[in-house]
């Protein structure tokens, strides 16, 4: 079993809606690991060894402290600031590189600005311990050079749009993981990183943060390794490490070593005399958003969507297996919830009919993004989706509300998607490859679906394979068969461009309910047919809410529910004459152990038919598949807006 | 710095009511608190007309420019929402409000967005905003009722069915009628409690709907002085009345949930003649054409013909009455209460004020989503529930009521035994 990240944290809340309201009384918990932070259990771990080298920052870096980097920012609040960059390495080949800020009469007190990972489930892990962590290319050849390669904008000349690619960050020169650590340490304090962990804001979620300091408290034994480490930085738009460590750069120090096994967290939780009592725990602070991100706009131009409609009323326990499938939008009706109160309602499914989507998104972009991008700048991603409608329901009147999509599982191929997405927007986004077939050319499609940098995009119907990324720098083909989530094939004649464009602002027209991938029939209970036509009446077809949950991560900062809007433009729709196959693999990720809960793309599958860890296949006929291309807005709602 | 309060929508029919009490209160009780009550509006010509007659501030101001409300609301310490219709301002100023860290009062009558309010609860509580909606007439005698009924009961409440009944307004004014419109529902709200292992004490009161027209009773809103004073008011008697959407079903089942009370139903009705109970269900039928927007505004058109309320005289005589049954699961009657009010308009806009006179004082200090009941029996103090929960003297009489808000109120505990007998349901 590969070790999990290695920096847990200190002190926290179990629940930190706790500490946002009063200290009150908490049962404790009846498994041990409960007590741990996001289900981090300190079980042994395989050695996992590290290298942190400490550079200084060039003098007239210091001086100039006046860009429009996001990394200058970090530096502000120390006197004499110093970059550490640390490799860890786990025996299974799961890497992490993590860069860090920390003042120079204070060598042991790290806060990491920027860090990358091989592993999706290092960075997930990093992220709920507040390391702003995301996925790369990671290789360390055996003398000793690490290539980082990540997605980053890059720069470009005056005016054009910066596109994010995947390309080369840094080269490390000298990394030695294979020293052999010492006894006894070679820092009286050794290195710990202090991180704010951030999710966005219970009452206001688009405009605050909420954020809690979190403190590893990982034990290494580390030896000097009276070495140094050679840095050689590429120049990119963002980000840019070239702007603060100078193209090239020498480490003044490196220490080497492992982790020992992680320490256990200090509980807060006392027993005394009969009764479980809990320190008062750190009131997470409220930040405004525009601080650390720009407003949660965002702009999809070239939307492409291959969609498929499968309807799961044939399927026995159906209605039970949705109400499981959408279970995280319901949080706060479970039973240890500390605030008793907004359980009036709770969302249901408003139709049987769950929707499978393949989408490529050709330019994504932040309407305001915070500098040094620009509202030019933007990036590409594909996207495989479940999406199922759903309606605020209090207890079980029958008149829904606020009828909106929840994607309960989502892959797409963009690391920083990835990243905001889990983080800010509540989406539980997943690395994942998107292949086609294509003779001996790479099956792994790039972000904007060409194969490689210059070619032909390859349309969107030819992807007929979407993986789960378990190791960066991997291919689907080596990573084999126990990575597929989903294999597509269509028996038709041939695909044309005849798609039809809807009016969406026309009540009247061909176009009801064409935006949306529903169709009225499929409005099995009564509620939810009227209540849908109540609010579609009124707020019309070319827009349809979105409801998430945030964050996914941790813990230790109180869920919310992340509303926003998708408002369509320039919707066409094609019903292509012919069948889709599709076949449904969750091996990748089912989970073993019954008292885990499933992955939701486990549960649709098993609420599709598939039995254990097999897969299942579907045909769907002409009408329950379509193709569809438009452009979208998405706005994160506020809370207390309107 | 004194405690400010603002009453947005003072313009209406309602808010002036509550204007004119708000200044009669100033030049009283709340001088010494150091209040300060400042009155809004959309409509700034009118508004500096009744700010110059009740010797009130204004400050003028809408609700489309969200910065613009917030920046409005900043220093105040309650806000007193009475425009309406609610669904447009309710979901806005009370948002507003938490934004701005002050409490918010209403007198919203709408079911749907007494619904989309206590959605906030959560907020509200997280920023230590107190909301409370519903704080007008009905909502705040029914359930002050209930609330002293459950006390009263402990126990024996369990199981049993709440039916509160409200004899029908005498008087509209233009907000209320425009506020029946856009309540016209298909189906009416009810309660049905229900064991539930996920509930702190095991039952749940859970919403439902049954169709409208399905469950209309006979209650008696007899009181012992009718036959005395010679009252001969058609709506005060043994009347069927119809079940319909109050938001007192809604506030009675908070207050059932804070009291950890298990009952098994909760209904709300409206007394209504013959003809009144045909156009109700005829209405009903008709629901999703009435919500259509160009019907609702052609209703608004109508209804802005009517007179803005009723006139002084008018309210000088009005009186209303809301009555609350507690039947236990054996179908005997544990309470059986009725409360003879003033004017509605007028009672709306003491009960109103109290509620948000506690709360600017700081006399009221529990945060999240509050009943108007919670706050109002905070301030009659157990006076009023000693009162209420007297064995009746000589059997029949009522008893007259002193306590803000309930002053000039008459509560009789039990139903005249002349018109017991005929009282039976009609399913």
């Amino acid at each position: 079993m590969s070790a999990r990240f290695p920096f847990v944290a200190s002190a926290h809340s179990p629940n930190a809606m706790q500490s946002i309201a009063e200290p009150m009384q908490r049962e404790a918990p009846s498994r041990p690991e409960e007590a741990t932070s996001s289900g981090t259990s300190n079980r042994a771990a395989a050695p996992i060894q590290f290298c942190l080298a400490r550079f200084d920052l060039p003098h007239d870096v210091v001086q100039s402290n006046s860009g429009d980097n996001p990394l200058f920012r970090e530096l502000l609040g120390y006197k004499s600031p110093r970059i550490a960059i640390e490799v860890i390495r786990e025996s299974d080949g799961q890497m992490a590189v993590l860069v860090a800020v920390f003042n120079e009469d204070n060598r042991a007190r790290l806060r990491c600005i920027l860090g990358y990972s091989n592993s999706p489930a290092w960075c997930d892990q990093a992220r709920g311990q507040g390391f702003p962590m995301s996925e790369a290319h990671i290789e360390l050849s055996t003398d000793g050079t690490l290539t980082l390669q990540a997605p980053r904008f890059m720069q470009v000349a005056d005016g054009g749009p910066a596109v994010l690619e995947i390309g080369k960050i840094f080269s490390l020169k000298g990394v030695r993981l294979d020293i052999p650590p010492d006894d006894h340490p070679s820092d009286s304090k050794p290195p710990q990183y202090e991180q704010d962990l951030l999710a966005p804001d219970t009452v206001q979620p688009a405009s605050f943060l909420l954020s809690v300091p979190r403190k590893s408290t990982a034990i290494r034994r580390s030896v000097d390794a009276k070495a140094s480490v050679d840095l050689c930085c590429e120049a990119a738009r963002y980000p840019n490490l070239a702007d603060v460590l100078g193209n090239h750069s020498q480490s003044h120090s490196v220490i080497c070593g492992e982790f020992v096994t992680p320490a256990a967290e200090p509980s807060n939780i006392s027993k005394t005399a009969g009764a479980t009592a809990v320190s008062p725990l750190p009131r997470p602070i409220r930040i405004r958003r525009s601080t650390v991100f720009g407003p949660p706009a965002f702009n999809f131009e070239g939307v492409e969507i291959v969609g498929f409609r499968l309807d799961l009323n044939p399927y026995s326990k159906a209605s039970a297996g949705l109400k499981e499938l959408i279970s995280p939008l319901n949080f706060h009706l479970k039973k240890d919830r500390l605030l008793g109160c907004a359980d009036d309602f709770e969302f249901r499914t408003a139709s049987h009919t769950v929707i499978v989507e393949l989408l490529r998104y050709d330019q994504m972009r932040s309407t305001t993004p915070m500098p040094p991008l620009r509202p030019q700048d933007y990036m590409s991603q594909h996207e495989l989706l479940v999406r199922v409608l759903v309606g605020k329901v209090d207890d079980d009147t029958a008149q829904a509300r606020d009828a909106a999509t929840f994607v309960p599982a989502i892959f797409v191929d963009n690391a920083w998607s990835k990243a905001v997405g889990r983080e800010l927007q509540g989406f539980a986004k997943e690395l994942a490859w998107f292949s086609a077939s294509g003779g001996d050319k790479p099956s792994a499609l790039r972000m904007d679906g060409r194969r490689q940098a210059g070619g032909d995009r390859v349309p969107l119907v030819e992807v007929n394979k979407v993986s789960l990324v378990r190791t960066l720098g991997d291919t689907p083909e080596r990573a084999g068969t126990a990575n597929r989530l989903l294999t597509l094939s269509y028996s038709t004649a041939g695909f044309d461009d005849r798609f039809e464009r809807i009016d969406l602002a026309s009540l009247l027209g061909t176009g009801l309910l064409a935006s949306s991938p529903w169709r009225q029939s499929d409005f099995d209970a009564g509620e939810f047919r009227r209540s849908f036509a109540r609010e579609a009446l009124f707020t019309g077809f070319d827009r349809f809410g979105t409801v998430q949950v945030s964050p996914m991560d941790t813990e230790a900062l109180p869920q919310a529910w992340i509303t926003g809007n998708f408002k369509l433009k320039n919707f066409e729709v094609q019903f292509p004459v012919g069948i889709a196959n599709l076949e449904l693999f969750h091996e990748s990720v089912a989970k073993a152990g019954d008292n885990l809960p499933r992955h939701p793309w486990s549960q649709l599958c098993r609420l599709l038919g598939a039995r254990g860890r097999e897969s299942v296949k579907i045909d769907l006929p002409t009408g329950s598949w379509y193709r569809a291309r438009c452009a979208m807005d998405l706005t994160i709602d506020d809370g207390l807006d309107w | 710095m004194g405690k400010r309060i603002l009453l947005y929508g003072a313009t209406g029919f309602s808010g002036s009511l509550i204007a004119a009490e708000a200044a009669a209160r100033l030049q009283g009780e709340w001088a010494a608190k150091g209040i300060e009550v400042v009155l809004a509006s959309r409509d700034a010509r009118r508004l500096a007309l009744l700010a110059a007659r009740v010797g009130l501030d204004w400050t003028a101001f809408g609700l489309d420019d969200r910065t613009q409300v917030l920046r409005a609301l900043r220093g105040f310490d309650v806000v007193v929402n009475a425009a309406g219709p609610f669904a447009f301002t309710g979901e806005r100023l009370a948002k507003s409000c938490i934004a701005t860290n002050c409490h918010y009062v209403d007198i919203n009558g709408e079911v749907e967005v007494y619904k989309r309010l206590d959605d906030l609860e959560r907020s509200a509580q997280q920023r230590g905003v107190t909301l409370v909606c519903g704080a007008g007439q009905t909502a705040t005698v029914s359930d002050m009722l209930l609330q002293h009924a459950l006390e009263h009961l402990k126990d024996k409440a369990d199981h049993c069915t709440v039916r509160i009944a409200v004899a029908r307004m005498a008087y509209f004014s233009r907000g209320s009628a425009q506020t029946m419109m856009r309540a016209i529902r298909e189906q009416v709200l009810v309660v049905r409690g229900a064991p539930d292992s996920e509930s702190t004490n095991g039952w749940r009161h859970r919403l439902t709907h049954v169709p409208v027209g399905r469950l209309e009773r006979t209650f008696d809103f007899t009181l012992a002085e009718d036959a005395k004073s010679g009252v001969k008011d058609p709506r005060f008697g043994p009347r069927i009345a119809a079940a319909a959407n109050l938001i007192d079903t809604l506030t009675a089942r908070r207050t059932a949930e804070q009291l950890h009370a298990k009952l098994d139903t909760v209904e709300s009705y409206i007394e209504m003649p013959g003809v009144l109970r045909l156009g109700y269900q005829l209405g009903a039928l008709s629901s999703v054409f009435f919500a259509m927007p160009w019907v609702r505004r052609l209703n608004r058109l109508q209804i802005d013909q009517l007179p803005e309320g009723p006139d002084k005289a008018e309210r000088a005589t009005n009186r209303h009455r809301v009555l609350l049954e507690v039947e236990s699961a054996f179908r005997e009657i544990l309470i059986d209460w009725r409360l003879e009010t003033p004017d509605p308009y007028e009672f709306t806009a003491r009960s109103v004020l109290a509620v948000a006179g506690q709360l600017a004082c700081g006399a009221f200090t529990d945060r999240g989503w509050q009943t108007p009941a919670a706050v109002v029996t905070r301030l009659t103090g157990p006076k009023l529930a000693k009162l209420l929960t007297a064995p009746p003297i000589g059997g029949q009489g009522s008893r007259r009521i002193d306590d803000d808000p309930f002053r000039d109120c008459r509560f009789q505990p039990v139903r005249t035994a002349a018109t017991a007998a005929r009282t039976k349901a009609v399913r």
